[in-house]
């Protein structure tokens, strides 16, 4: 009897150890191996209309002809954008103009890492700043980054985003 | 005896002189445009896409077989037409659509591919707005679906690279 008992008990202790373990390992994962910096794209569009967005002038443009159920967008940009760490804004020119069909969101991604993500862009409307995220001041240094826009592209009855988006290249100069 | 002279003095110009009083010179005077203005790069593009909605179809008979409790597939499987996506350049410079298509997680069974994966469009400068460069990929899935899938849902994104 005492030794069954005695088997049990090292069996329990046994199993939590293991489970010790596997919680240490998990923390230790956690911690210092887990990609921080993932880039999380709305599955919908964002609720708020970005604050820096400004109308486009003069643009009474037709709307371009999309194929039932897809989608048609306009893109205008630069493809220099510009960081001011001490402001915490980038720089750049970026617009959606009246004659897209869809809305968008825009994020600025520099090595993996999102530095900036807008607000809705409406058709019709451009941003020329954008604010940092919060933090990411911190994860750059003066000098030129090689980076990248990220659109999405948001239905903009449902909210839906687009199975489509685009990417394009950008050249970022990071000043205090 | 006074002697009374009298003189013409005539100003030359840097380039020539007028030897003799009420004489005359032609001078050619030159001109040259420089500029300091800049045209800076301004990218305008338009991506159209049909509907991204594809159906998987299977046909034929799964023959159940007692003997063995299993089932003889006998059945083949097709995948919809493909879809059109359009680019249109109205940038002052050339731009390259690159295409790539990742799927989502489950589904990685369904390849995505396109016609054309990099369609080249020349600088709209000297063309009309309805003129501009267009160029079109179509994109295709092949492989299969997983059968569990019965019903229209997201299995991918395609990404559009501007350069």
């Amino acid at each position: 009897m005492e030794r069954k008992k005695g088997k049990r008990n090292r069996i329990l202790i046994l199993i939590l150890s293991l489970t010790t373990l596997a919680a240490v390992c998990v923390t230790v994962w956690a911690l210092f191996f887990r990609d921080k910096n993932e880039n999380l794209t709305p599955d919908y569009a964002p609720q708020e209309t970005e604050a820096n967005a400004e109308p486009i002038e003069g643009d009474d443009s037709t709307k371009l002809e999309q194929p039932e159920g897809g989608g048609a967008v306009s893109l205008t940009y630069s493809k220099d954008v510009t960081v001011s760490l001490s402001d915490k804004t980038a720089g750049l020119l970026f617009a959606n103009p009246g004659k897209s069909n869809q809305d968008m969101v825009v994020q600025l991604i520099i090595q993996d890492t999102v530095i900036v993500q807008s607000g809705t862009l409406k058709p019709g409307s451009q941003v020329t700043t954008l604010n940092l995220l919060d933090g990411a001041e911190k994860a750059l240094s003066e000098g030129t980054y090689e980076g990248k826009f990220n659109i999405l592209f948001y239905d903009p009855d449902t909210g839906e985003k687009a199975i489509v988006n685009t990417e394009i290249p950008v050249t970022v100069t990071v000043a205090k | 005896m006074l002697v009374m002279a009298m003189s013409a003095t005539a100003f030359a110009a840097e380039s020539g002189t007028i030897d003799t009083a009420a004489g005359s010179k032609t001078i050619d005077v030159s001109a040259q445009y420089t500029t300091n203005a800049t045209t800076p790069t301004v990218y305008s593009v338009d991506l159209a896409w049909d509907a991204m909605s594809f159906t998987y179809t299977a046909a034929g008979t799964r023959e159940w077989n007692p003997s063995t409790h299993s089932y003889k597939d006998n059945t083949t499987a097709s995948w919809s037409d493909g879809k059109t996506i359009t680019v249109t350049n109205h940038s002052n410079a050339a731009v390259t659509a690159g295409f790539a298509y990742a799927a989502s997680d489950g589904f990685a069974a369904a390849a995505g591919s396109f016609t054309a994966s990099t369609l080249s469009l020349a600088t709209a400068v000297d063309t009309t707005v309805s003129g501009a460069p267009k160029s079109t990929t179509t994109f295709s899935l092949s492989g299969t679906l997983p059968n569990t899938q019965t019903t229209s849902g997201k299995i991918g994104t395609i990404t559009v690279t501007l350069t």
